[in-house]
This record gives C-alpha cells, structure tokens and sequence, in this order.
C-alpha cells in the first residue's frame, strides 16, 4: 500500500489503513513521546492525542512535503501542548552549567537508546524540552523561542545546562558500567 | 542544528528509533475518535438535534426582531378637535405612518387640509387658499355614499343652524357663524363629489374622523343632539393615549457561571470501598465553569419559558504519590586544580509524585420554566426545570480495580450521556438600557444518576452550585 493510497484509506477511516498506518509510524512517533514525557505512562497518553490528531487533520495534508515529517511535528505539537511554560524559567538544578566535559562518543553508544531515552526523561522539564527541540528536532534557538514563547537566551542557557547534565550521567553511567562490569 | 559531536551522537541514535508500542493503544484511539464523533460530526440523531437548536434559535431572533420593527406603543385615536392646532399637523403625520390600518389617499388628503383649515380661520366670504386646497383635494378623491348622504344632511341643515347661532351674541358663536359660512361654501363642493369604488371600513372610519375635523368645536354645542354622528359624539370625549407593553417578550441571553462541583463517590459493594476511599484520596475538586446562551420568553403575566445551549466544565485534579525508588546520584570530585580525583557515589530513594488534570465536559439543553417579577429598573426571576445532556466527555486518570492509575478511556467506567439533570435558579436582572440588562443568577443543578456505568464499582455522582452573571438583550 502506497503512502497515498494509506492516507486517503484513513480519511475515509478505513479500520485496516488506520492499523497500517499505526503500524508504519506508532512506534517511532512513541519515542517522540517518551522524550517529550516525564514517565512512559504520560508518553503513551500524548501518543494517543496524537494520534487522534493526526486522523483528524490527515484530511489536510497536501503532499507537498515528508509525511513523515509532518507526523513528527504534529507529535511534538501534541507533546509541547502538555509541557508547563514556567518550566523553562523556573527549573534550576544545583549542577554547575560552567562544567563542559567532552564526552567520547564510544560513551554514548555504549549506551542502549532506551536508556538514552530514559536519561532524556530525567532531565527537568525545562531542559528535556529545549533538548529535544533543538538537538534531536534540529530547531535553531529562534524558532524554540517563538514556539516556546521565552527568549533565546533563555533557550541557549537552558541547553547548555541540559547537555552538561546528560553528559555527567553518561559519563557516570559508564564509569559504573565499567567498576561493575564482570571481570 | 547543533553540531556538537556528542549532540549529533544522541540525535543519530534517538532520531528514528522506535519504541516497542502496547498493542491496546490503537483501540483507545479509536474508542476516543468515535466517542467524540456523534456531536461533532456524527450519529444522524445527534445532526438532527443540532439542526433542531439552530432552527430553535433562528426562529426565536426572527420572530424577535420581526416585532421589534412594529410600533410598541399603541394607542387610541385622538379626535383632532382635541388636539391643539398646532399639533394637528403631527397628529395627521402620525396617522399616515400608523402601519396596521392602511389609510386611503383621500382620507390623507382632506386629513391634511382638516388642519391646514383649524390651523387658518377661514373667513365667511373669501375661503382661503387652504380650504380652496382641500377642497380641491377632496374634489379628486372619491367620497363614499354614506359619508356623502350625511354630508347632505348637513347641508341641508345648515340653514336653520344660521338662526340658532344669530341669536347668542358671544364671541364663540362669531366664531362659529364664520365657521359656519365657511361649512356652507364647503358643503357645494361636497356635494358635488361622487362615489366611485367600493369602500372598506377603516376607509369609512377615515373618511368620517377627517370630517370631523371640518368641524370646530366651538359649534359643536349649538348642533341638535340629532344630527351629531355616533362616531362623532365619541370622539367628543377626550381620550387619552395609552401605553401598552403587555404582549409576550422574548430575551436573549448570555452567560458564564463560576461553578462548584460537589461530588460523591460511593461503593456498589463492600470490596469496592478501598478502590472508592482511593479515588477520593487521589482526586480532588477545582473549579468549574458553565458556559450558555440561551432564549427567554415572557409571558405578559411574568410566567416565562427559557431553553438554550450549555457547556459545563467540572475539572478536578488527579495527584498520587508513586512507589519509593532509588536513584544513584554521583558526584565528581575535583582538586584544587580541577583535576578529577574521584567520584562519590549516593544512593538516594525518593517517592515520584505524579499530578494531572481530569476533565469532564458536558453539552446540555435546559429547558426552564419560572416566574419573573418586573420592577423598574430590577427583575426578580424564579425559575426550575430539567437539563437534557447531549453528551458526557471524561478525560483523565484514575486508579483502576486494580489500583493502578490509567486513563478513563481504558476501563467503561463512564457513560456517553449524563442523566437528566433537576435545576433551579433565582436571579436579579438590572436593566442597564430599555433592551439591555444584566444578569445575576445562583443556581444549582442535581444530577439525578451517576456519570459511572452500571457495571463500574463505584457510583460518581454530582451537584453544581453556581452563579450565572451575564447579559440579557431583549429581542
């Protein structure tokens, strides 16, 4: 079934399209989520809007660009919808953001994603967001000001923190994994 | 994009990776779609229904504003002998815009000349250019038989009135005399009109209340009782407008309501209880709201009848504290260089605390009945009745049998339709502008059933007290 074919079956709500289409995409539109979310349960909850959204507005996608890309922003729409605004001004952590250590990337893919993910989940409310937007998402620090409604600045800072942050637990991570690896 | 290596690492491996996907979730989506459908873009009866409101409220704005074009104010006829002259010209106006009885263009005419005559004298022997004017009018229009036969009679007597009135020498009966030659050299030209057409009622009525202000009231007295019209000898007596508002009003209003939900949660059967002592732990009430618009009518007695449209939102606030976990803390420990010479590592347990919001919103149809008592600017309004739920939507979390928290949507707890709903309301209205007031409302409203299920363990059920602030526009 073509990708066409998928989405004029779900607009006509077509039961075994809109499996399909579940199928293709609900696992990856998951992690979305999951990074979006404080815990899996909340995930599994804005995979569900999202879902919801996108058979409602399937309707008005025009082709024009990845279906796929517009399935990951409309989950993270749907997940940012939930995010509490003064998180990204009120969240501070005792963690000094000055601290900047390189971390390896053989450290990171010593890692599973899903404790990557969970790492990400960690990560105060705030941070986790301005994350995900602008390191996974790939968003400049304007565009997460606009769509966040705080200032650049603000959007930079917090990511520096978040970064600082994940690569601590990373490196921590792998010290661990190395003091209790068996010998 | 950020081009940090350890940045584009995690991006590479999180981009498109995908997380395994509980197989039930697909349904819930589904069950939520079709749980919303029926209002929005569903079930034939629920279109019917929607269909049926908007009819309902087209009608009322109609029927509304279609009254508020007609002339409110009635009033009787005036006779135009009781008017002062200088008012006559308006009155004449004002019988011409009058919409419900169609005046003739004969009768406007000679109504026009009547006072253009009362407000000049006319002189005995040279009419002036008025009475030239109406009788000129009245020579193109055309008379009906009755009305020309009376004129005739009053030709006819006019030759005896000249001694009666030559006998007094008052100054009113001067007056009179000239009028009277003045009647005489308008009875000829009167007289010379002929019937042409077929004559209504309101025209005859015209004709005769026009006549009438031929004559001055001054000679009224010296006419026998015998050749004064019936019609004629009422409109002798005075009578003054009257100002009437006794017909049906219809309202349309717009309202908000702060609302309290007092809730219940019960047990079905004994096991159910710590399930029930559960949800009452983890969910608390915050505040609610109603929403509505809605049509008033009112009888000219005070009784009134009101139905309309209403959202109500009762939110409460689902909170829980998780199980106790443990988490590693490690802390880095630097020399006074900032070289790194160790790692502390703590093992810290915590209890997650867990909080969202559960709505549940209900679109409903009141349909009111009551009493209203008008005071000048205030109005004391009573009103009970029933609402009709169109559809019941929980979102939310709650703890299962199982005692775990999970989605609403996960277990049939609830039905797609509250019950029918007892209200009641006693408001104060101010009128702020003849069609503009302001609404005061307390109310409450009792459901009669639970939200919940029959097969769900528990009963939740409900009781909303309120105040409706709002605005009425009449229509």
């Amino acid at each position: 079934m073509t990708e066409r074919e998928l989405i004029e079956g779900c607009i006509r709500e077509d039961r075994s399209c809109q499996e399909e289409l579940w199928r293709r995409h609900a696992g990856r539109l998951l992690s979305i989520c999951r990074r979006y979310a404080r815990h899996d349960m909340e995930a599994e909850d804005l995979l569900q809007d999202t879902f919801i959204r996108i058979f409602d507005k399937l309707k008005d996608f025009e082709h024009k660009g990845s279906f796929e890309g517009w399935l990951n922003k409309v989950a993270v729409r749907t997940s940012l919808k939930n995010c509490n605004k003064s998180s990204f001004q009120k969240e501070k952590i005792g963690i000094d953001p000055g601290y900047d250590q390189a971390v390896e990337p053989e450290a990171i893919s010593a890692l599973s994603e899903e404790e990557l993910i969970r790492l990400i989940q960690d990560l105060p409310e705030g941070y986790r967001v301005i994350f995900n937007l602008a390191v996974i998402e790939g968003y400049s620090h304007r565009e997460i000001a606009e769509q966040l409604g705080i200032k650049e600045s603000t959007s930079r800072s917090q990511l520096v923190k978040a970064r600082n942050i994940l690569k601590k637990k990373v490196l921590a991570l792998k010290k661990d994994y190395y003091e209790h690896r068996p010998l | 994009m950020s081009t940090d290596p350890f940045d584009r690492e995690i991006r590479r491996r999180l981009k498109d990776y995908k997380s395994p996907v509980p197989e039930h979730l697909l349904d819930n989506v589904l069950k939520r779609r079709k749980r919303r459908a029926p209002f929005f873009g569903g079930g034939l009866a629920s279109r019917a229904m929607l269909a049926a409101i908007a009819l309902l409220l087209a009608f009322g704005l109609w029927y509304g504003l279609n009254r508020s074009e007609k002339q409110e104010i009635h009033t009787k006829d005036v006779p135009k002998e009781v008017i002062p002259a200088g008012k006559q010209q308006k009155h004449a106006q004002a019988n011409l815009s009058e919409p419900t009885i169609p005046t003739p263009p004969a009768a406007t005419n000679e109504t026009k000349s009547a006072s253009a005559e009362n407000q000049k004298t006319p002189s005995p022997s040279k009419p002036d250019k008025a009475s030239q004017a109406a009788n000129a009018a009245r020579s193109k229009s055309s008379t009906p038989a009755p009305l020309k036969a009376d004129r005739q009679k009053n030709k006819t007597t006019s030759p005896s009135l000249a001694p009666a009135t030559a006998q007094t020498e008052t100054p009113i009966n001067k007056d009179a005399a000239s009028t009277q030659s003045a009647m005489q050299t308008e009875v000829p030209s009167l007289s010379s009109q002929t019937s042409e057409g077929p004559f209504t009622e309101d025209q005859k009525l015209r004709e005769s209340q026009a006549d009438i202000a031929f004559v001055p009231t001054a000679l009224l007295p010296a006419l026998p009782e015998s050749h004064l019209r019936s019609d004629l000898q009422f409109h002798l007596k005075p009578e003054c407008a009257k100002f009437q508002n006794k017909e049906r009003r219809f309202y349309f209003d717009l309202l908000a309501s702060p609302d309290i939900a007092l809730r219940s949660i019960r047990p079905k059967e004994e096991q159910s209880v710590p399930l029930a002592l559960k949800r009452l732990e983890t969910e608390t009430i915050k505040q609610s709201y109603t929403l509505g618009a809605r049509l008033t009518t009112v009888s000219p007695h005070g009784w009134s009848l009101r139905s309309g449209f209403q959202y109500t939102q009762i939110n409460e606030r689902f909170a829980y504290e998780g199980e106790t976990e443990e988490r590693i803390i490690i802390k880095i420990i630097y020399d006074d260089q900032g070289q790194i010479i160790g790692t502390d590592t703590v093992y810290e347990s915590y209890t997650p605390y867990y909080a969202s919001n559960n709505v549940y919103r209900l679109f409903d149809i009141p349909l009111m009945a009551g009493y209203q008592i008008d005071m000048k600017r205030f109005a004391l309004i009573f009103h009970g009745g029933l609402h009709f739920n169109l559809f019941l939507s929980p979102e939310g979390t709650f703890f299962s049998p199982e005692m775990q928290p999970v989605a609403f949507s996960e277990i049939p707890a609830f039905r797609k339709r509250a019950s029918l709903s007892l209200a009641a309301a006693f408001g104060i209205n101010y009128r702020l502008t003849p069609r503009l007031e302001l609404l005061f409302e307390p109310r409450f409203r009792y459901f009669l059933s639970p939200f919940t299920t029959k097969d769900y363990l528990l009963e939740q059920q409900y009781m909303l007290i309120g105040l409706n602030l709002g605005a009425r526009v009449q229509l």
